[in-house]
């Protein structure tokens, strides 16, 4: 925990070190809070730190939520124990300090903004809640990624100034995290000052908006298997008329728009990455996604590349020179891995032709954490879990809305012979086609793994095991029955120096 | 310089000071990792009753060898207690020194095993214990809590409790069991009351085969004249009665009849004596081995066994199921897979799900790799070779072995002369991970250096009849491009290749390399070559360059040799 705090103090003592006179030092325990929180300007500068920060998490966000799923594998050294369930407590892949970073950011906004009000007579009320707003969905993000990966975590709501702070935090609970977001997003939306948009297009999708902040509740609610709710926050931006909103884009032709240029109508948030005027290429999805078919970072599995082939049969827009590519009428696939199709949607410029590839300053995608179809599927999937015919109609209907705008034929239900099961397994198909590499999948998977009281474990390891084919089939097998190896290990570092904090007892198993 | 005359006086504040030490009295450990067994000893609750029988199998101190490093298995004291409840003793003492030194060498590996390495598959573990055993992972089912880290087992015997805890000269492991020594043979493992082959031992012992997999070690003569113990090595698959009955097979007579064979069950030739013969695989196979293949894109991979005109085909199969000579459907079967692994002093016992007949399978690539060999493989474990040395490991550099006098290859050098001893004659090595030899099958390579007319022969596996196409896979280096281009007195590496004496022919596969660059080639020495029967070959390599007797760069790196059937 010491390395959290060090890190976030860090972050705040970059920008608060910058006076030439030594002797007017403060000690190390006394950071000058009071001397940096005088405008506006300087709130909106710890929120920019907030999202840059957030951008060097993109290539954790990924290989947390892909590669245990088993549609997006790799056998590269980063992620690949991760991938089979044999990661350390020791490995940099499990360190969590750059999420805590960004919290640490948003705890300071959320402690310090309301006082520069006094400070400077041009900061309103209405402009310091919406940069509360902003603050709040960040810590809630950051969480919600913390609590899906390693379940209980620290939860830290105050910036670290001084040395008054506690440096041993304990765990909270799943719960307790999950209703900690709820309450940030709760507050955050009562003031009314969460922005529909702001004055720059890129910062309708890149800075936190009353629609991120719904997508985000939804999301929260649909973990916490509270459905009613899930349900109620993904209609709020389903059904929106303020003309500012996220739109489901319906026409497929479009649908690579999302990708490139980035920042569609269909978008709610995306983690901005600007290569040309800021060089920001470096943990752009474009750049772990460069095309390379020799040696990628990341391929689809074997079984996903022929779920993959099945659509690309069916001319699926978000397949065809979507999800992957194509070349003398084949899928790409890797060079060494020949089974192994290659992601296209990071690495294509939007047009059918497999040399038109980002490059250089271009490799700048931007990551999407949410869009409409992904809230919709949210809402489709807390349809399924209530239960009732009405319920899965509409459920069904949803996806098949989905498949249309691709292209493909609505499903094939009769809801008085289908179950539960069989309409989660249709829905869990639907996002790993719609969202390949979007970083969702594992999450997905869990979320049917462990809900109801584990109701469907079974098909959960089945599922994996079907997928990754890149591990030890015992050891995999083994592994996923136990629900706690489902959850990252502590990192060490922050076991060696919290005091209070206790490992997944599944990765407990060494004394020295 | 302001700043620094004000340090330079903050420091000497701090060193006039006469401030409370809160530490006075203290003891600060600098450095806290302690030998594996000081490690234990540093735990009596825990491994109390397990130093005891360190000490008395006057092993402790060895294990405590700052100069050595070593992976510890140590039963903690319930596990000993268990222990003893079964082997029906009170103390170790009962069970006498001799046992005790067994006990505790079965439950050390002379190499360090991290957690990572330790779960990465299941099977054996690549080292040998001290005792000359393999140890086994598994990895068991688990329910609630269990499952993964939880449900690790070592022989399907030993829960492992704790992983991986570093001590100053390696890890030491926590069991829940202790492991139980090896001491049988297959034979004798087969034969323990209650297990489901008493046919198939019967048959054993009908044809003389059962004398054989009951040898464990056999002393033999190496190069240099001196008798040395090599461990003979196993697999057996057997064949419970109650698959025989459902084939209608009751006793040997049943079976023999089954086959068409004669009553002279001794016979090499005899059809009973092959049937029992292609049930051993002369090597100890465990059933993560019987389930891998030579290459990521391989589904299938033959096994010789001792019958020398039979083969095994094991491959996966479009379901997902790995089998046993899927093609002949008289033959066809699959591996009990619960019923597998059953381990002995001297290799593995697996359970076929058929009495699988001789096949006769279809031609199949055969990829022989002279280095993946019992005899080098034991030589290097028994720590021979350059320092850092592992057996089919790729390491950080390259490491050398001198094999030359082992009885794996037979091979005359040219008269000695000329400057072509600048390298061991037959020299093993293992690739490094930051060169392009890494992509050397099994990370290891044979080089040659016998000088002009000097020759070496080598054995085949069994390779079924057939036509075929040979590749030879080779290693090259800069250093060669004399050989590459037939310059200094080279005249371009011509070798003559020979199988059993006959199909000669005459290449220079180095001048097939098209770059100067360190890499492994490959050049086809035989476009066409066809065997009348299934069976191993002898291959013979001479070498037919005049330089490779004066250029003290000179030598050949042979890493595999490609037969691929040839379908018409």
């Amino acid at each position: 925990m010491n390395k959290i705090f060090a890190t976030i103090i860090l972050a705040v003592g970059l920008m608060t070190g910058s006076c030439s006179d030594y002797l007017d030092v403060l000690p190390k325990d006394k950071q000058a809070t009071d001397m940096y929180w005088k405008s506006s300007a300087d709130v909106e500068s710890i929120l920019a730190q907030g999202y840059s920060v957030m951008r060097t998490c993109v290539p954790t966000m990924i290989s947390w939520g892909e590669v245990r799923g088993g549609s997006l594998i790799t056998y590269q050294a980063t992620g690949y124990k991760i991938q089979n369930f044999q990661v350390l407590p020791s490995s940099d892949d499990v360190k969590w300090d750059k999420f805590y970073q960004v919290i640490g950011l948003a705890n300071a906004v959320i402690k310090y903004a309301p006082g520069v009000m006094a400070e400077d007579e041009s900061y309103k009320e209405a402009q310091m809640n919406s940069h509360l707003t902003e603050a709040y969905f960040m810590r809630g993000l950051m969480y919600l990624y913390l609590v899906r990966n390693y379940r209980d975590v620290p939860l830290i709501l105050e910036p670290y100034v001084d040395d008054e702070m506690p440096t041993d935090v304990a765990k909270s609970s799943e719960k307790e995290i999950l209703a900690q977001i709820k309450k940030d997003v709760e507050t955050a939306l009562a003031t009314g000052a969460a922005k529909e948009s702001y004055e720059s297009t890129w910062a309708n999708k890149g800075r936190s908006t009353k629609w991120a902040l719904y997508a985000l509740m939804a999301e929260t609610c649909l973990w916490d298997e509270d459905y009613d709710n899930c349900i109620k926050y993904a209609d709020y931006l389903i059904n929106a008329d303020a003309p500012m909103r996220p739109v489901f884009i319906s026409s497929g032709a479009q649908w690579f728009q999302m990708f490139y240029p980035g920042n569609s109508n269909e978008s709610i948030f995306e983690i901005q990455f600007n290569g040309p005027t800021y060089n920001q290429v470096e943990n752009s999805p474009a750049k772990t996604f460069a095309y390379n078919v020799e040696t990628p970072t990341y391929m689809y599995s074997e079984n996903m590349t022929l779920r993959l082939n099945e659509e690309l049969l069916q001319n699926s827009y978000r397949t065809y020179f979507g999800s992957c590519a194509m070349l003398n009428g084949l899928i790409v696939c890797g060079t060494t891995y020949v089974n192994n199709a290659i992601v296209w949607k990071y690495a294509g410029m939007g047009v059918e032709n497999v040399e038109a590839v980002r490059s250089g300053n271009n490799l700048d995608a931007n990551f999407i954490v949410y869009r409409m179809a992904d809230v919709m599927l949210m809402k489709a999937e807390a349809l399924i879990r209530k239960g009732g015919v009405e319920n899965w109609t509409e459920a069904v209907a949803i996806m098949d809305k989905i498949r249309e705008r691709s292209g493909l034929a609505p499903l094939d239900v009769t809801l008085e012979e289908t179950s539960e099961l069989d309409l989660l397994t249709l829905l869990l198909n639907e996002r790993d086609m719609e969202f390949a590499a979007e970083g969702k999948r594992w999450y997905d998977l869990l979320r049917f793994g462990k809900q109801q009281n584990f109701k469907y474990k079974d098909d959960f390891i089945s599922i994996i095991m079907e997928n990754n084919q890149t591990g030890n089939e015992k050891w995999l097998r083994s592994a996923l029955q136990n629900d706690n190896a489902w959850y990252l290990p502590i990192p060490q570092g922050d076991i060696d120096s919290n005091k209070l904090l206790v490992q997944n007892p599944y990765y407990d198993v060494t004394k020295q | 310089m302001k700043v620094l005359r004000n340090l330079y006086l903050l420091m000497l504040i701090f060193v006039c000071a006469a401030c409370n030490d809160p530490y006075e009295g203290d003891t600060f450990t600098i450095y806290d990792v302690q030998p594996a067994s000081s490690y234990l000893s540093s735990r009596p609750e825990d491994f109390s009753e397990w130093v005891a029988i360190m000490k008395y199998a006057d092993l402790y101190n060895a294990v405590n060898q700052a100069t050595q490093n070593f992976t510890v298995f140590a039963p903690n004291n319930k596990a000993v207690k268990e222990f003893y409840a079964k082997q029906g003793v009170s103390s170790i003492e009962e069970l006498g020194q001799e046992y005790a030194k067994t006990l505790v060498k079965y439950h050390i590996i002379q190499d360090t095993i991290n957690q990572e390495m330790f779960i990465e598959n299941a099977g054996k573990l690549d080292k040998k214990t001290l005792s000359d055993d393999y140890i086994s992972v598994s990895f068991e089912d688990g329910e609630g809590e269990a499952g993964g880290l939880q449900s690790v087992y070592l022989n399907k015997e030993a829960h492992v409790i704790e992983f991986a805890n570093k001590v100053s000269n390696g890890y030491v492991y926590v069991l829940e069991d202790a492991m139980t020594p090896l001491t049988q043979s297959v034979y004798e493992r087969m034969t323990e009351s209650g297990r489901p082959y008493t046919l198939f031992a019967k048959a054993m012992e009908a044809t003389g085969w059962k004398d054989s997999v009951n040898i464990i070690y056999k002393d033999v003569v190496n190069g240099d004249g001196e008798i040395v113990q090599q461990k003979c090595e196993y697999t057996l698959l057997g064949v419970t009665d109650a698959t025989y009955q459902q084939a209608g097979i009751n006793t040997v007579e049943d079976l023999a009849a089954k086959l068409g064979a004669g009553s002279d069950y001794t016979s090499l030739s005899n059809a009973l004596n092959q049937y029992v013969a292609y049930h051993i695989i002369p090597s100890a196979a465990d059933l993560n081995a019987l389930m891998s293949f030579d290459t990521q894109e391989a589904t299938s991979k033959m096994w010789n066994t001792k019958n020398k005109e039979g083969l095994i085909t094991i491959s996966k199969e479009e379901d997902e199921v790995f089998y046993l000579n899927y093609n002949d459907e008289n033959s066809r079967c699959t591996l009990v897979e619960d019923e597998c692994d059953l381990q002995a002093k001297n290799g593995y016992i697996h359970q076929l799900s058929g009495y699988m007949p001789v096949a006769e399978p279809e031609p199949v690539t055969v990829l022989f790799d002279p280095c993946d060999n019992q005899e080098i493989k034991n030589w290097i474990e028994a720590g021979n070779g350059e320092t850092g040395i592992k057996y089919q490991t790729i390491g950080s550099a390259e490491y050398k072995c001198d094999i030359s006098m082992l009885n794996t290859f037979k091979y005359k050098l040219s008269s000695p002369g000329g400057k072509y001893s600048s390298y061991y004659n037959v020299t093993y090595f293992t690739v490094k991970s930051n060169s392009n030899w890494k992509v050397a099958n099994k990370a290891d390579m044979l080089m040659l250096n016998l000088g002009n007319t000097g020759w070496i022969e080598m054995t085949t596996p069994t390779i079924l009849k057939g036509k075929y196409k040979v590749t030879l896979q080779f290693g090259y280096a800069t250093s060669m491009n004399f050989i590459r281009e037939g310059s200094s007195g080279s005249n371009g590496g011509q070798m003559k290749f020979t199988f059993d004496g006959e199909n000669q022919v005459i290449t220079k596969p180095y001048m097939t390399v098209p770059a100067n660059t360190l890499d492994c080639y490959q050049a086809v020495i035989y476009d066409e070559i066809e065997f009348d029967s299934t069976s191993e070959h002898v291959f013979k390599l001479v070498m037919d360059d005049p330089a490779a007797s004066t250029n003290s760069s000179y030598r050949i790196m042979i890493d595999y040799i490609l037969f691929e059937p040839i379908t018409e």
